[in-house]
């Protein structure tokens, strides 16, 4: 599992004393909040209130998947390709779905 | 050995519909309190396959009109008779609540993946379908495999168990034990039901979308749908091997390789959404 040290959690999620890993930006890349930034409740509701669905905070206050369960999905991953190794779009859409399933760890 | 045809026909008209008795209860229970709008009801229906499959069914056998969105359908129905289908509704038996958990997550997981995909792909389609009728046409298209496991089950075990051992797709060895395959099923059920033309084509082509005249566009969505989907691991039961995704249809709707990562992106972001608020949603 690659090393991080941030996470990414949907907004409902968010507690107080939380920090902003990332600055919160809108789509219109208008940024809301610095990086560095202590959530609060009232900023939480604030964020919800303008559309923001996900922020990125420092560390990893919610439990994410164990090593052993990371490991389990990528196994049960190259099961579910193995009878269409030999298609060639099936191997690039098997390394796509793992990048993505990495990335969002 | 399979079953002759007409065994399989003959069971196939007493499909009932079953339902998990905790979605079952909260729709029966809004409904009967009467406060809750419309939307939430279609919300709730439209997260399970074969309560939304019957409630389409009943809608477009009382009219010459083509629904295909549940909110027409049950507009036209009316809640009382909505409510009257919720509360005849079976049940899951114990013994099925784990694989038709699988099933309700793959058809909630393909009717937003078509959403999403039809989302990114609108400046290419040639047809527009509203995202009620792609949400359906991604929920229902599956229907056959529910049958199956519901009112086969002996015949789709023994496929399954085939499965492991064997390089052979599920369809070929469902038609091996029963004699008709998830696609016959769900295309009979769909004739029974009186579902509309374009989710009996989804139903019927998913796994070949160009034969879909007519609608080659959005069973091309669904077909797509599917895989990613289930690429991602929203498989039914022990039925957990891929299929090769149609390069056709690929073409069709104008994708490349290099979209997928953000469609797939999109997708995980409304599924977490979902499983936070509603809970129901198992990834295998």
């Amino acid at each position: 599992m690659p090393p991080t040290d941030e996470q990414r959690i949907l907004i409902t999620q968010a507690a107080t004393g939380m920090v902003l890993a990332r600055p919160v930006v809108m789509p219109n890349k208008v940024s809301l909040c610095a990086r560095g930034t202590v959530l609060s409740d009232n900023l939480i509701t604030k964020l919800m209130a303008r559309g923001i669905k996900r922020i990125h905070v420092q560390g990893h206050p919610l439990p994410g998947p164990s090593q052993e369960a990371y490991l389990d999905s990528i196994k049960k991953l190259h099961e579910r390709f193995s009878r269409v190794r030999h298609v060639p779009l099936m191997v690039s859409l098997q390394y796509i779905v793992e990048r993505v399933m990495v990335k969002r760890l | 050995m399979s079953l002759p045809l007409p065994t399989i026909a003959a069971r196939m008209m007493t499909v009932s519909c079953m339902s998990f008795a905790s979605s079952r209860d909260k729709i029966d229970r809004l409904i009967s309190e009467g406060s809750a709008p419309l939307s939430v009801l279609v919300a709730l229906i439209s997260a399970d396959p074969l309560l939304s499959a019957q409630v389409l069914g009943q809608a477009n056998s009382s009219s010459t009109a083509e629904f295909t969105k549940l909110t027409d359908a049950m507009s036209h129905l009316g809640l009382g008779s909505v409510h009257g289908l919720v509360k005849a509704s079976l049940p899951i038996p114990e013994g099925l609540r784990r694989d038709l958990a699988g099933c309700w997550s793959l058809a909630n997981a393909c009717a937003n993946m078509t959403r999403v995909l039809a989302d990114y792909c609108t400046p290419t389609l040639a047809a527009k379908s509203d995202e009620e009728t792609l949400h359906v046409a991604g929920l229902l298209h599956d229907l056959g495999t529910i049958v199956a496991m519901t009112h086969f089950g002996e015949e789709y075990t023994r496929a399954l168990n085939r499965l492991g051992e064997n390089r052979s797709n599920i369809n070929r060895l469902v038609r091996e034990e029963l004699g008709a395959d998830q696609v016959a099923l769900g295309t009979l059920l769909a004739s029974y039901w009186r579902l509309p033309p374009l989710i009996t084509a989804c139903i019927r082509y998913h796994q070949q979308p160009l034969r879909a005249d007519g609608f080659q566009e959005t069973v091309a969505l669904v077909h797509v749908s599917r895989c990613l989907v289930r690429a991602c691991g929203f498989v039914s039961g022990a039925d957990r091997f891929l299929e090769p995704l149609d390069e056709e249809a690929m073409a069709l709707l104008k994708l490349r390789l290099s979209d997928l990562e953000r469609i797939l992106d999109r997708f995980y972001d409304q599924m977490e959404e979902l499983e936070l608020y509603e809970g129901v949603l198992a990834r295998s």
